[in-house]
């Protein structure tokens, strides 16, 4: 698309549950803005419910205060490995932190927070093979090989 | 035609093979996997063997080292949702958004 803009897609089990949005093609916070990240219950109601909660550093929320502020009402897109996970709408000035909901069990969204935590990739990997590791192996083996796309 | 010099090709992967490594291990350690081993494999160094003596759930670990892990929270423009990419990209839905905007 031309200009600022750019088009995501929520996940959806098919395609016709897919939602699209058209967002800013400049992200005004990403990955390494983030200072921690951490999975926590939904909603105390229901504790299959997972959500994960970040902060972000200082340097970002000075950017991100101001942001919200200006943009109250407008949606903002949580966009994940290219997809839309959420699009909670502004409701007022957001210093430094956030969440990320979706359809999270506790362990999908333990290990989104450590994924976050961790860092993005600089390239998708792709998985090549696995094999149980050598029998001279002590413990119950596992190897995994991945190579990137080049 | 550009194209780029083999050096900077060279430089490009290398520096995209040791950051994979490092965001690899970096996970590796959350989960709290103790003495991995991470290296660069094959005979194009494009590939990463990773073992895991001891892993529990091996699918899991899986999902976890292969997950891109990119972040971003961008602006959504007035208009949608909408319910296809045609729609999205429509003339219509490019009208109501420059109404409402």
């Amino acid at each position: 698309m031309p200009g600022k803009n750019e088009l995501r897609s929520t996940p959806g089990a098919v395609p016709a549950t897919e939602l699209w949005y058209i967002v800013d093609r400049a992200p005004i916070v990403t990955g390494k803005d983030l200072r921690t990240a951490q999975e926590t219950h939904s909603n105390p109601n229901n504790p299959g419910q997972w959500q994960v909660n970040f902060t972000l550093s200082q340097e970002a929320a000075k950017r991100f205060g101001p942001f919200t502020e200006q943009n109250i009402g407008h949606q903002l897109a949580i966009v994940l490995d290219h997809r839309i996970e959420s699009a909670p709408n502004i409701n007022g000035k957001i210093e430094d932190q956030g969440m990320i909901e979706g359809n999270f069990s506790q362990e999908s969204a333990h290990d989104l927070a450590l994924v976050l935590r961790a860092g993005a990739l600089p390239a998708s990997i792709k998985y090549w093979s696995s094999a149980p590791l050598d029998h001279r192996s002590v413990r119950i083996p596992f190897a995994t090989a991945c190579k990137l796309p080049f | 035609m550009l194209t780029l010099r083999q050096s900077a090709i060279s430089s490009i992967s290398d520096a995209t093979m040791t950051q994979s490594v490092e965001t690899i291990g970096r996970r590796i350690n959350l989960l709290g996997l103790t003495e991995p081993t991470i290296q660069l494999h094959g005979r194009k160094d494009n590939e990463i063997l990773i073992q895991l003596p001891g892993v529990g759930d091996p699918a899991r670990a899986r999902i976890v080292l292969q997950a891109g892990g990119q972040l971003e929270l961008r602006l959504v423009h007035p208009g949608g949702p909408y319910t296809s990419q045609a729609e999205a990209l429509s003339p219509t839905a490019a009208f109501f958004r420059r109404v409402r905007n």
